[in-house]
């Protein structure tokens, strides 16, 4: 008989590589999924800064002078996750701010925090001092 | 009649350079790929370590009466905050406790984030640093007062494992606080 199937070495060899691709493959997808978490992370905090506002003024009864964003314009732009010696492109945020009367003293506001193609939404119920 | 046959030298030769070259990509392979999971675990740290000191700084700045800013170091853009809040009253037990308490959240020369409960020498419920995964230092780490009773904190962090920062805003609003200082 002059059958011969694979040798055991050729088998671990391709193996190996075969495991290899997919932990790269598994690692890369990783990446690019969470690629925008630090992002998504700077959103979130804008959000609650122009809540933190909004409850500001709501205390102070001056709920008009509310503002898509009433915050720090320089916190509109964020780097992101970035490295110390590259060059880096700052990515900009956009804030709305939605105000519903739910009751005489109650409002709800609504934050939406965008950037590239991706959106947050934030609701809140604030007290207004004496009524508005 | 005996048929067995190793190999001969000229299949040695060529397929010694082949396995040299494929063990040398393997060995390259493993390396990206090690590294590569060290990075990502490191950026996690970095952004879960940042988000946790400004939910720290905000939780207990919200229950302020009285906030303070100071200069840590000169010529550092870091400062160091002092918060002061009432604890909460006990009324169920017959040990009230009705008590200002005071928490400063300072950096030692270390770059690590300290918040002190009392106000003594020692560093006391360090907040960052110290991760195996990717130890963290704070690079910036500033306060402004945004509007009545409203708190801006900006925080800067960076990895020690890979050289990458991140820099997070945002504000608390301080419904029962009285007075902010230094600002």
């Amino acid at each position: 008989m002059n059958q011969r199937g694979f040798m055991l070495l050729s088998t671990v060899f391709l193996t190996l590589i075969l495991s290899f691709t997919a932990i790269m493959a598994l690692q890369a997808m990783t990446r690019v999924q969470n690629g925008d978490q630090s992002l998504k992370l700077h959103a979130i905090n804008l959000a609650n800064e122009q809540l933190a506002m909004v409850e500001s003024l709501a205390a102070q009864n001056n709920l008009s002078a509310v503002k898509n964003f009433n915050g720090d314009n320089a916190d509109l732009k964020s780097y992101g996750l970035y490295n110390v010696n590259a060059d880096k492109t700052p990515v900009e945020f956009q804030v709305t701010t939605h105000i519903d009367a739910v009751t005489e003293n109650l409002r709800e506001v609504e934050v939406t925090v965008t950037w590239n193609d991706a959106e947050i939404k934030f609701k809140k119920l604030v007290r207004i001092a004496d009524g508005e | 009649m005996n048929n067995q046959r190793g190999f001969v030298l000229i299949e040695f030769v060529i397929a010694l350079p082949l396995i040299i070259m494929l063990l040398y990509g393997l060995v390259q392979t493993t390396m990206t790929v090690f590294s590569t999971a060290k990075s990502q675990a490191a950026d996690y740290v970095l952004e879960v370590e940042a988000q946790d000191v400004l939910t720290r700084i905000t939780n207990e700045a919200r229950t302020a009466f009285y906030v303070k800013r100071e200069i840590t170091y000169s010529g550092q853009e870091i400062d160091t905050l002092v918060i002061k809040y009432h604890s909460i009253k006990d009324e169920n037990s017959s040990d009230v406790v009705d008590i200002a308490e005071r928490r400063v959240y300072k950096v030692s020369k270390s770059h690590k984030l300290n918040a002190k409960r009392t106000n003594d020498s020692s560093f006391l419920n360090p907040i960052t640093g110290g991760n195996f995964f990717g130890d963290t230092i704070i690079t910036f780490l500033k306060y402004k007062k945004l509007d009545e009773r409203v708190l801006h904190i900006e925080l800067e962090m960076e990895s020690l494992a890979t050289n990458k920062r991140i820099r997070l805003s945002t504000a608390v609003f301080m419904p029962a606080c009285e007075e902010m200082e230094g600002f």
